[in-house]
C-alpha cells in the first residue's frame, strides 16, 4: 500500500479510530496487524522476510544480553549480522556481485558463471534491516536492554508509517512511544493533517508532475540542448526531494495521528551551504545511522587527517551502496565523500564559505552546493554509467541544439509555490510553521494544497523512488 | 472526546465547503482542459458533432505495413462506400467493449449519430486481453468521465484509484484463468484447459505440427489468445457487449458488431483443427447471441487469408491493405440496407476524379496547394522535391467484378516547364514489380503558363491477374514548379478501339 493511494486514505482513518477505541493493552496487536496488512498489500509473500528478520534479531539480542562472555556475545552478534546482511545481499546485491565477479574472472581469462537469481527486491528491505540492526548493535554495545515482548519488538520493526521508506528509527525513541497509551489530541490531529496534506502535495503535485519531464530528458539526452538539460537536471533535484520528503512527511503525519513522533528526515536540504550541511539536512535518519554505526566505530574525527579522510570516504561510499546495487550509486556516494574532504580542507580552512549566517557568502555556498548535488544526482538517476556519461556529454556538447521542450505553466506555478514554501520553512517543520500563522493564511494554504492535490496531481504511475531501496 | 469533536467537526464542515467550491472552479476552468489531454476522449469529442456513423476500433483498424499502397484505416474504407455519409472513427490500441461502452455513454442526445460499428475482437474475450497490462492506461483514461464530481474523479486519477495493477498481478490473473477456464473435451481435442494445452505444446517433440524455430512460441501464443470457450455468465466482455447493445437500443442507434478475421489457417497448420473449432464456435455463439438481441453481426472470422496478416510471429488482427479493405467491404455491405440512398459499391465504381477540393479518397499521397488552381481553390504543386502527383491505385480484386477492358486518364497542368518534363502515366504492375507503361507527354508547341491537359488511355491486358495493380500518376522531372488539377480516370467495360494504346493530346484551355 502506498501513501498516495485510495486504500491508504481509507486504511489510515480506520486504524486511527480503532486505535483510540481500543483499550491500550490491545492496541499493539491492532497496529501490528495493520502494519502487516500494509506491507502485504504490496506482496504477501515477502512478509516472511520481515518475520524472519524480526525473530532473528529478537532472539539474538536476548542471547547477547544473556551471555556474559564477550566471545559468546560476539557469536550471536555475528549470527545476527550475517543473517540480516545476508538476506540484504541476496535480494539486493547478488546481481552486482555476480556481474563484478564474472567481470574480474574474464580479465583473468577464467570463464566463471554464477547462477542468475531472478528475485524481486522486497520493498523497504534496506530500511527495516538497518532499523533492526541498530537495535541489536545497541544491545551488543550495552546501550539498550533487549525487548522482552516479541509483539512490541515486531511492531518496532514493522510500524507501518515508516516501514518501507523510513525514517529509520532507533529503538529507544520509537518503542517507548509505541507502548505509551496515547489519548486523542487535537494538536496531534491538526499537525498530522497538515503534514499529510503537505506531504501529499509535494509527492503528488511536485514529484509526480516533474517525473515525466525528467524521464524524457534522461531517456534521450542527446535530443535536448544544454539549457533544457540543465533545467531537466534541476527538475530531478526537486523531483527526488519532493518524492522522498513527501513520503517522510506523510509518514511523520500519519504516526502523529496516533501520538507517535517520528524523527525529522529532511530540513530544507537545498538551503545547505556545504556538502556537510547538506547531509545534516538530507535523509537525516540514514546519515545519523552511518555516523553512529560506521563513522564513529571507525574512529570518527578523533584520528589522523588521512585516516579521517578514509573514514569519510568509506562512509559515503557505503551510503551510496546502501541505495542500490549499481556502480552508479557507488560513484554517487564517492562523489559526496570526495567533496566532503575537499570542502573541509580547501573551503573551510581558507574561510571561503561561511555556513553560519545568511549573507552573500552563504548564498554563494548554497548555489555551489546545489549545483554539486544536482550534478551528482546524474549518477543516482542514470541506470548505468554509460547513461550518466551520455548525459554529461550532451550537457557539454548540445549548446546549439533546438528542441520543443515546454513544461506546463501550471506545473511551474506549483513548483514555484513549493520553492517559496521551502524557503519559508528553513529550519522549521511545516506543521509547526503553519501553526504560528494567522487563521486566514493557514486556511488559504490548506485550500491551495488541497486544490493542488485534487486537481493537479501527476497522472502517470510514479512509485516512491526510495521504495526501491 | 466531546471537546475534541467540537473542534474537529466545524473544521470538517469548512473543508466540505472548500471541496464543493474547488469542485466548481475545477469543473468550469480546468476539467475541459484535462479532457482534451486524453486523446481518446478528445477524438470522440471531435467526431461526435459531425458523424452519422461512428466506428469504434482498436489496432486492427490501422495499417502496420509500409508497403501498403493505401495506408488508410478500415473505417476510412467504409466511408468510400457511402459518399455523403459522415463516418467518424474512434480508435486506440487495446481498446475493448468495456471502454467502448463508456465512450458511447459520452455521446449527447443531440448528436447526429444513428449507427455505431463496434469491433468485436475474439481475442478481447481471452484472459490475456482482459487482464492485459495495457488495461491500466485504458482505465486511467476513463476515470475523468466516470460518475461523480469531476474534482473527485481528477483526485482519483492522481491517486491511481482505478483498475491499476502491477504487471506481476496481471500475469498471475492470466495464469489462473488459463488453468481454471474449462475447455470442451471433444476428441481429438482432449485438453481440459489452456494451461494443459500449453504444457503439451511445450513438452511434445511433434506438436505443434510445423517444425521451425518460432512455431512453439507461436502455437503457445495462439492457445493463450484463443484457447477459451466464452462463458456467457462470467466473461466480462459478454456483459460489456450486452450493455452496448442494450444501450444502443435505448438511444435508437443501429449496432453493427464486426467479428474480426483471425488467422485460422495458421492456427490449423500449427495446432490441427482444435483451436479453429473453438474460435468458430465462439464466433457462432457471439453471432447468435447478438443477432437475437437485434444487432447486425458481421462474422468475418475466416474472411482474410493467412498471407494478409502482417504479424507472422504472433497472432494479431493486423491486416494488410487487402485485409482491411475486405473487412470494410463486409461492413459496408451489411450497412447497405440502412443507407440505400448513400451506398455506392466501390468495386463497381468506374469513374474517379480528383479536383483537390472535395475528398478524393482513391487518390493517394495527395498534397494540396493554394498557389494556383484550375477549378476551386486548390491544385497540387510538383517540383524537384515532389516529382509525383497524387497516385491513383486500383488492385485486381477491386476491379475484377467490374471487369474493365480499358482505362482512360486525363488531367490539367500549368507552370513554367520543358515539354519533356511533364508526363501523365498509366502503369500496370505485376507482383514482381514489372510494369507496363502508357505515357502522355507534352507536345513542343504548348504555351507555358496556361492550363493545358494531358490524356492517356490503355487497354488492360488479358492476363491482368490477382496480384496486378493499375496505377495512374503525373510525373514531373523539371526544376521549376508546375501545378496539376482536375485529374479524371475512367474504367471502361466495353471493348473500345484499341488500335492506339498511347494517345497524347494537348488541349488549349
Amino acid at each position: 500500500m502506498t501513501f498516495n493511494s485510495l486504500p491508504f486514505l481509507i486504511f489510515l482513518p480506520i486504524v486511527v479510530i480503532t486505535y483510540y477505541l481500543l483499550a491500550p493493552r490491545w492496541r499493539w496487536i491492532m497496529l501490528l496487524a495493520a502494519s502487516y496488512l500494509f506491507y502485504m498489500w504490496w506482496n504477501p509473500a515477502y512478509i516472511i522476510l520481515i518475520l524472519f528478520s524480526t525473530l532473528i534479531n529478537f532472539y539474538s539480542s536476548h542471547a547477547i544480553e544473556r551471555h556474559s562472555s564477550k566471545q559468546q556475545k560476539k557469536k550471536y552478534l555475528y549470527l545476527c549480522l550475517i543473517t540480516n546482511l545476508g538476506i540484504l545481499f541476496i535480494f539486493k546485491y547478488y546481481g552486482l556481485f555476480t556481474q563484478a565477479f564474472m567481470g574480474i574472472a574474464d580479465i583473468f581469462g577464467v570463464k566463471a558463471r554464477l547462477p542468475f537469481l531472478n528475485l524481486l527486491l522486497p520493498v523497504g528491505i534496506s530500511f527495516y534491516t538497518f532499523q533492526t540492526l541498530s537495535y541489536t548493535l545497541n544491545v551488543y554495545f550495552g546501550k539498550q536492554k533487549a525487548e522482552k515482548h516479541l509483539g512490541y519488538f515486531a511492531l518496532f520493526v514493522t510500524f507501518f508509517p515508516q516501514l518501507v521508506a523510513g525514517p529509520i528509527e532507533r529503538y529507544d525513541r520509537l518503542a517507548p512511544q509505541l507502548k505509551t497509551p496515547h489519548s486523542p489530541s487535537y494538536e496531534n490531529f491538526s499537525n498530522g493533517f497538515r503534514l499529510i496534506i503537505f506531504g501529499l502535495f509535494i509527492k503528488m503535485v511536485i514529484a509526480d508532475n516533474l517525473a515525466p519531464y525528467v524521464e524524457e530528458i534522461y531517456s534521450q539526452p542527446a535530443a535536448y540542448n544544454t539549457f533544457h538539460l540543465m533545467a531537466g537536471l534541476g527538475f530531478y533535484s526537486f523531483q527526488i526531494y519532493a518524492d522522498f520528503y513527501g513520503y517522510s512527511t506523510i509518514a511523520i503525519g500519519s504516526a502523529l495521528l496516533i501520538g507517535v513522533n517520528l524523527m525529522d528526515n529532511f530540513k530544507t536540504p537545498y538551503l545547505s551551504a556545504s556538502i556537510r550541511e547538506f547531509w545534516r539536512r538530507w535523509h537525516i535518519s540514514l546519515s545519523t545511522w552511518f555516523r553512529d554505526y560506521v563513522y564513529i566505530p571507525l574512529g570518527g574525527n578523533r584520528v589522523k587527517w588521512s585516516r579521517w579522510a578514509v573514514n569519510i570516504f568509506i562512509v559515503y561510499t557505503l551510503s551510496g551502496l546502501w541505495h542500490g546495487a549499481n556502480w552508479t550509486f557507488l560513484i554517487w556516494g564517492s562523489i559526496f565523500g570526495l567533496m566532503f574532504i575537499i570542502e573541509r580542507f580547501f573551503y573551510e580552512r581558507f574561510g571561503i564559505i561561511s555556513t553560519e549566517k545568511w549573507g552573500i557568502r552563504r548564498i554563494f555556498g548554497v548555489l555551489i552546493t546545489f549545483v554539486i548535488v544536482t550534478l551528482a544526482w546524474i549518477f543516482f538517476r542514470s541506470s548505468s554509467l554509460s547513461n550518466a556519461l551520455s548525459m554529461f556529454e550532451a550537457l557539454l556538447n548540445n549548446t546549439a541544439l533546438a528542441d520543443p521542450w515546454r513544461p506546463d505553466p501550471f506545473i511551474m506555478f506549483w513548483l514555484g509555490l513549493f520553492i517559496i514554501l521551502d524557503l519559508l520553512l528553513f529550519n522549521n517543520r511545516f506543521d509547526q510553521w503553519c501553526s504560528k500563522k494567522p487563521l486566514w493564511l493557514r486556511w488559504t494554504i490548506y485550500t491551495l494544497l488541497i486544490f493542488g492535490i485534487t486537481a493537479f496531481s501527476g497522472i502517470d504511475n510514479q512509485p516512491f523512488i526510495y521504495f526501491q531501496f | 472526546m466531546k471537546p475534541l469533536a467540537a473542534k474537529i467537526l466545524p473544521r470538517l464542515f469548512i473543508l466540505a465547503i472548500i471541496a464543493f467550491l474547488l469542485n466548481w472552479i475545477y469543473t468550469v476552468e480546468f476539467y475541459p482542459r484535462d479532457l482534451k489531454k486524453i486523446d481518446l476522449l478528445d477524438s470522440l469529442q471531435k467526431v461526435i458533432p459531425q458523424s452519422d456513423v461512428i466506428y469504434f476500433g482498436e489496432s486492427s483498424n490501422f495499417s502496420f505495413i509500409y508497403e501498403d499502397y493505401d495506408q488508410r484505416r478500415i473505417s476510412d474504407f467504409i466511408t468510400d462506400y457511402f459518399p455523403g455519409l459522415q463516418v467518424g472513427t474512434v480508435n486506440k490500441g487495446a481498446l475493448h467493449a468495456g471502454i467502448y461502452l463508456r465512450l458511447l455513454q459520452q455521446i449527447p442526445p443531440e448528436a447526429p449519430v444513428k449507427t455505431i460499428i463496434i469491433t468485436m475482437n475474439l481475442r478481447s474475450f481471452s484472459a490475456d486481453w482482459i487482464y492485459s497490462k495495457l488495461e491500466n492506461v485504458l482505465q486511467r483514461d476513463m476515470v475523468l468521465i466516470s460518475d461523480g464530481p469531476p474534482l473527485w474523479n481528477r483526485f482519483r486519477l492522481g491517486l491511481k484509484a482505478y483498475d491499476n495493477k502491477t504487471s506481476m498481478q496481471r500475469s498471475l490473473q492470466v495464469k489462473y484463468a488459463l488453468k481454471t477456464q474449462a475447455l470442451p473435451v471433444d476428441p481429438p481435442c482432449n485438453f481440459p484447459n489452456a494451461a494443459a494445452w500449453i504444457e503439451t505444446i511445450k513438452k511434445s517433440p511433434t506438436y505443434p505440427l510445423i517444425d521451425d524455430s518460432v512455431a512453439k512460441a507461436l502455437a503457445v501464443s495462439f492457445v493463450v489468445n484463443y484457447g477459451f470457450q466464452i462463458d456467457t455468465m462470467d466473461n466480462p466482455r459478454i456483459h460489456d457487449f450486452d450493455d452496448i447493445v442494450k444501450y444502443a437500443h435505448q438511444r435508437g442507434w443501429q449496432v453493427i458488431l464486426n467479428i474480426l478475421p483471425e488467422n485460422t489457417k495458421l492456427s490449423s497448420a500449427l495446432l490441427g483443427p482444435c483451436l479453429k473449432k473453438l474460435m468458430m464456435s465462439n464466433a457462432e455463439l457471439l453471432t447468435k447471441r447478438y443477432e437475437s438481441q437485434g444487432a447486425i453481426v458481421v462474422n468475418n472470422l475466416e474472411l482474410v487469408d493467412s498471407s494478409h496478416f502482417s504479424d507472422k510471429k504472433w497472432p494479431t488482427e493486423h491486416y494488410d491493405e487487402y485485409g482491411r479493405k475486405m473487412v470494410a467491404r463486409q461492413i459496408a455491405l451489411s450497412m447497405k440496407n440502412l443507407y440505400p440512398n448513400y451506398f455506392s459499391d466501390v468495386f463497381m465504381k468506374s469513374y474517379f476524379t480528383c479536383d483537390y477540393e472535395t475528398p478524393s479518397p482513391f487518390f493517394l499521397t495527395l498534397r494540396k496547394d493554394s498557389t494556383c488552381s484550375r477549378s476551386g481553390k486548390f491544385a497540387e504543386r510538383l517540383d524537384t522535391n515532389n516529382a509525383f502527383g497524387a497516385r491513383f491505385v486500383r488492385h485486381y480484386y477491386e476491379v475484377k467484378t467490374l471487369n474493365p477492358q480499358k482505362i482512360t486518364a486525363s488531367g490539367w497542368f500549368t507552370g513554367n516547364y520543358q515539354p519533356k518534363d511533364v508526363k501523365l502515366i498509366i502503369s500496370i504492375e505485376d507482383d514482381k514489380k514489372q510494369s507496363k507503361l502508357w505515357t502522355a507527354s507534352v507536345s513542343k508547341d504548348m504555351e507555358n503558363g496556361k492550363w493545358a491537359s494531358l490524356q492517356v488511355s490503355a487497354t488492360i491486358p488479358e492476363n491482368f491477374g490477382p496480384n496486378d495493380v493499375i496505377k495512374v500518376y503525373f510525373w514531373y522531372t523539371g526544376k521549376n514548379s508546375v501545378w496539376i488539377d482536375d485529374v479524371n480516370i475512367t474504367l471502361q467495360t466495353e471493348n473500345l478501339n484499341t488500335e492506339s494504346d498511347t494517345i497524347s493530346s494537348l488541349i488549349e484551355n
